[in-house]
């Protein structure tokens, strides 16, 4: 199969790193360029990647290089919209991080968008490429534990805001200002936003839909954030399922300008475990996990060392795959619109007090 | 293997009796450790695992027993918090899943609501619940302080599986749980690998020793109840607490709707 060609925009997503080295390394794609939000990200990059060309905008990069056929959307949430209108104009493919909007019209907007200029839109749901999540999906659609009755999962993780601020910006990662609660100093965009995954899975898993979500913050342990830190989730599945959510930024880490060695202040920093309570058995899963550990340089503390499975093959196999035989992936805007319903169904939770019910979706999943 | 709920009794009331004897402890009346479902005669205290009583409101021969309150687990975690080690807690993460006949859904609610509260230091203030039949139960609790504590249930696993839980405490400064970084379920410490394929154990107490965990706090609970009788009011007043708890925790998920605790919830007038 052709490579792809492909390029970065923004540079400023908690994933950019990953997708330098994926980017370079996948025979699958031809890494052409990428554009920076800003100078110091620029830097940052010519420090990262040799050969590449890194340019000042978006736009100029596009200019300069029309053969560019699909672009990484490594950015702030709030330029996803921009910046697939102008990917639309071009005819280029697209690979969303994983909160396309929390606007519901503007994600409307983004979907018609995609649909009039016939492009793939994927979005970076890694987890589905995961062999431990696959593991769990295979073992479920056998029956291994009969009919899910209950689910419960973490995505939790440090705060990335230190490395990647536009993620404690309410403005940059909700899309606008809207205070947690009455009387509460913080706003929508923290924790909850950068942890979509967990509510995808139970929907995969349970191939049901959000019948209801209650959610509640907890007091910040980072008590400098606008936004929140700290919250639990749970709810129940139209087919009777029951859930429990913790999206939380629960693992306290150092402030560095750049992830890096010594990032952790609680030894791991990410987890991902689900439990499944089914009528016939009980599943309990890490999604990251076993690893390696040390208590080494550069600060001398206990830390897990991941043996990261590589999520991001499976992912560019299927985008680059769906580009070449013009098919939608799995993952794509349509699917992933009722995780967003429920994610905005939990801040509306939050500051009433009380369980949003989500309503039946028209659209195809 | 951390929290076997149904031991011989005989063989714990002649464990408990070896520590009354050993320490000199004249309980003054005659007493019985009593499981779940064994019958109850007259004229004896009966002391009994409180979340094995289904109703709230228990007769002076009966002494409802918080067991988890002796395991020595628990214990270090509550002085974690009680010490400032971690804090202050934010956020609470428990676990427990059993095979249903040893714990079921109720039982586990009982306990967990417990812990929740005495090793944070902080009543509930409020919860919401969401539950599938006697299969399954997710909790979001609200604590008088401010922090917010999860409690996960369920009663999936094979008759005969050891309870697999797991307790953390998410402070503004540390955590503290009772499992280990990076695993799901507790560790043993001891493995043996021998002609019967796979076996471990884990040992906590050296004078009852051949008791699991779980065993040897229930008799630990049983001695302190007869050690020290003025404590025995205080136990039924928290059972009172415990079972008014577990009712509005499937009252919420009846009524779909968060409730709150009032300040007085069970306890006595």
């Amino acid at each position: 199969m052709k490579p792809i060609k492909i390029a970065m925009m923004s540079l400023t997503h908690g994933h950019t790193r990953k997708y330098f080295q994926t980017l370079r390394d996948s025979p699958r794609l031809e890494w052409i360029a990428a554009s920076a939000a800003d100078d110091v990200v620029r830097q940052r990059f010519h420090r990262a990647v040799d050969g590449v060309p890194c340019y000042a905008s978006a736009e100029e990069m596009l200019d300069r290089h029309p053969e560019i056929e699909a672009v990484v959307l490594a950015s702030a949430n709030s330029e996803h919209l921009a910046q697939m209108k102008a990917c639309a104009e071009r005819k280029i493919h697209i690979l969303s991080m994983k909160i396309p909007t929390f606007d519901l019209a503007e994600y409307d907007e983004m979907i018609e968008l995609v649909d009039r200029a016939g492009l793939v839109c994927q979005i970076e749901l890694e987890l589905h490429y995961n062999p431990v999540v696959e593991r769990i999906k295979r073992l479920v659609a056998d029956g291994a534990i009969g009919r899910v009755v209950s689910i419960q999962a973490t995505n939790i993780t440090l705060s990335p805001v230190w490395a990647f601020p536009w993620q404690g910006s309410p403005e940059q990662s909700y899309g606008r200002r809207v205070p947690l609660a009455a009387g509460d100093h913080r706003f929508r965009g923290g924790a909850l936003c950068d942890h979509p995954h967990i509510f995808d899975l139970v929907r995969w898993l349970t191939g049901s839909r959000f019948e209801h979500v209650y959610a509640e913050a907890a007091p910040n342990i980072r008590t400098d954030l606008e936004v929140e830190d700290l919250l639990l989730v749970n709810g129940k599945m139209a087919d009777g399922s029951t859930f429990l959510l913790d999206p939380s930024w629960s693992r306290l880490e150092e402030r560095l300008p750049e992830p890096g060695p010594g990032w952790e202040v609680f030894p791991k920093r990410m987890e991902v475990n689900l439990t499944l309570s089914g009528e016939r058995g009980t599943l309990m899963a890490d999604c990251f996990g076993p690893n390696v550990y040390h208590n080494g340089a550069p600060r001398d503390r206990y830390v897990v060392q991941y043996t990261y499975f590589d999520e991001w093959i499976g992912l560019v196999d299927e985008f680059v795959a769906c580009v070449r035989d013009g098919r939608q992936p799995q993952i794509n805007l349509r699917w992933h619109r009722p995780t967003i319903e429920a994610m905005n169904a939990c801040y509306e939770s939050i500051a009433s007090g009380r369980p949003v019910q989500l309503a039946a979706q028209a659209s195809a999943e | 293997m951390s929290v076997h709920t149904e031991p011989s009794a005989d063989s714990l009331n002649a464990a408990l009796e070896g520590l009354l004897r050993k320490y000199a402890v004249e309980p003054g009346t005659q007493w019985r450790l009593a499981g779940p479902r064994e019958s109850r005669g007259d004229g004896e205290v009966l002391l009994v695992a409180g979340w094995s009583e289904p109703d709230a409101e228990l007769s002076d021969q009966i002494v409802p027993l918080l067991p988890w309150r002796s395991e020595q687990r628990f214990i270090e975690l509550r002085r974690i918090v009680a010490q400032k080690t971690v804090t202050p807690v934010l956020m609470g993460r428990l676990a427990c899943h059993t095979d249903g006949e040893q714990m079921p859904l109720g039982a586990i609610l009982y306990r967990q609501f417990d812990l929740a509260e005495w090793l944070t230091g902080s009543a509930i203030k409020s919860l919401y619940a969401s539950i599938r039949g006697q299969l399954a139960a997710n909790v979001i609790l609200r604590l008088a302080d401010g922090a917010i504590c999860s409690v996960e249930a369920g009663v999936a696993l094979p008759p005969g599986t050891p309870v697999q839980d797991r307790h953390e405490l998410i402070a503004g400064r540390g955590v503290a749980s009772d499992r280990t970084v990076d695993t799901q379920v507790a560790q043993a410490s001891v493995y043996l690998w021998d002609g019967d394929g796979r076996q471990e154990c884990t040992d906590v107490d050296f004078e009852l020793f051949g008791r699991d965990a779980a065993e040897a706090s229930l008799v630990r609970a049983a001695y302190e109840a007869l050690r020290q009788p003025e404590i025995r009011p205080a136990l039924r007043q928290a059972h009172r607490r415990l079972r008014r708890l577990v009712q509005l925790a499937f009252e919420s998920d009846q009524r779909g709707a968060r409730l709150r605790v009032a300040a007085d919830s069970g306890e006595d007038t």
